[in-house]
């Protein structure tokens, strides 16, 4: 339910960036989101086309990478995957301490942006297509 | 002339809703003013526990005590907090299911300027989103009641992986629950969260409210040592 909340905000990232960068259109949006984030993936896409639309970003493609559940040994320094519903995965498998932090899995970033737009503003400072805001 | 290209972003998605509650919380810091999330499901025994939690830090030293009281839609909540005694505002989130900075700020506008000691925000009934927002608080707690049972960390994990304490409530109702493993619970919340500060309760009966009154007592005071 609040997928609606957060994809809000990605838009308004998003289209500001690429509006800033003259985009006519964005093709695709890289995400990184945690394992322990809530998040459907399928509700956060269709959120997603619903908060974009009328926008440059209507017909972007919302690329997720999601990063698992990790932890860091705080005597070993070994990192490792754990799982709540597995007790066997609790304990350092380097050296059998259970004493960690929170290494990742609570990532929630918009990585980059795929825009179709005008070229690189160094090769063509002020092009023809920008006649009218270049006066 | 157009191209494809890439422009890199890295930015957190909820960055704005991050620097707002950064700012609040530093600015309640100054005020003196310790801010407490209470989190849990509709019925945990969010209000119930808030109102003898009240009643125990006032009992003990005084204490200024205002409460943010977040709904879907409805002012049972507040008014009871009201009946107490108690400055409460409410934060009505038109069905929406998690409560953000802008809605916080807004609600604390409402008590006009009056200053506190604490102020809880009861966040909305819901062991899922308000995990996913950060409420501007300097603490947060979730609630987790006996009669739900000991299994929701393993169902429900996320918001056991981002609060200071887990407070089990109605735990006057153990006898008549003997599946509620504890053991398992303690193991699980810790698991995800190392650090998880565990507290079993009753607001009936009265059983441990003294160690949780105390225990906000001192992360207060340890807060407002670093003003």
């Amino acid at each position: 339910m609040h997928e609606m909340a957060l994809t809000r905000n990605v838009v308004d990232v998003v289209v500001e960036a690429a509006e800033a960068a003259g985009a006519v259109e964005v093709r695709a949006v890289h995400l990184t989101i945690g394992y322990m984030r809530d998040i459907v993936e399928d509700i956060f896409e269709r959120c997603f086309t619903y908060m974009a639309r009328g926008t440059v970003a209507e017909k972007a493609e919302l690329v997720i990478t999601r990063v698992p559940f990790t932890v860091r040994c705080n005597k070993c320094d070994h990192v490792y995957y754990i799982d709540v519903n597995k007790e066997e995965t609790w304990v350092c498998p380097s050296c059998g301490e259970r004493d960690y932090k929170l290494n990742s899995g609570m990532e929630f970033y918009i990585n980059d942006i795929e825009i179709v737009g005008p070229a690189a503003p160094e090769v063509e400072a002020c092009g023809q297509e920008k006649a009218d805001t270049c006066g | 002339m157009t191209e494809l290209r890439t422009i890199e972003i890295k930015q957190e998605i909820l960055a704005e809703n991050s620097r707002e509650a950064d700012a609040f919380r530093a600015a309640r810091r100054a005020e003196g003013t310790y801010m407490i999330d209470i989190m849990g499901s509709p019925g945990a025994g969010k209000t119930t526990l808030l109102l003898a939690l009240i009643e125990k830090l006032r009992s003990e030293g005084g204490a200024e005590i205002g409460v943010i009281e977040a709904d879907l839609a409805s002012d049972v909540d507040a008014l009871k907090i009201k009946e107490a005694g108690v400055a409460a505002v409410e934060l009505n989130t038109k069905n929406v299911c998690h409560v953000e900075m802008g809605m916080v700020e807004q609600a604390y506008a409402a008590f006009a300027g009056k200053k506190f000691d604490y102020v809880f925000l009861e966040n909305i009934g819901n062991l899922v989103c308000p995990a996913e927002f950060d409420t501007g608080c300097h603490c947060r707690i979730m609630l987790l009641s006996v009669p739900e049972g000991y299994d929701k960390v393993y169902k429900y994990p996320p918001m056991f992986a981002v609060v200071d304490a887990l407070v089990v409530t109605k735990f006057d109702y153990l006898p008549l629950n003997p599946d509620f493993d504890r053991q398992a619970l303690r193991e699980g919340a810790r698991a995800l969260n190392p650090k998880l500060e565990i507290f079993e309760v009753s607001a009936r009966t009265g059983e441990g409210m003294a160690e949780l009154a105390s225990w906000l007592r001192a992360r207060r005071q340890e807060e407002l040592k670093q003003a």
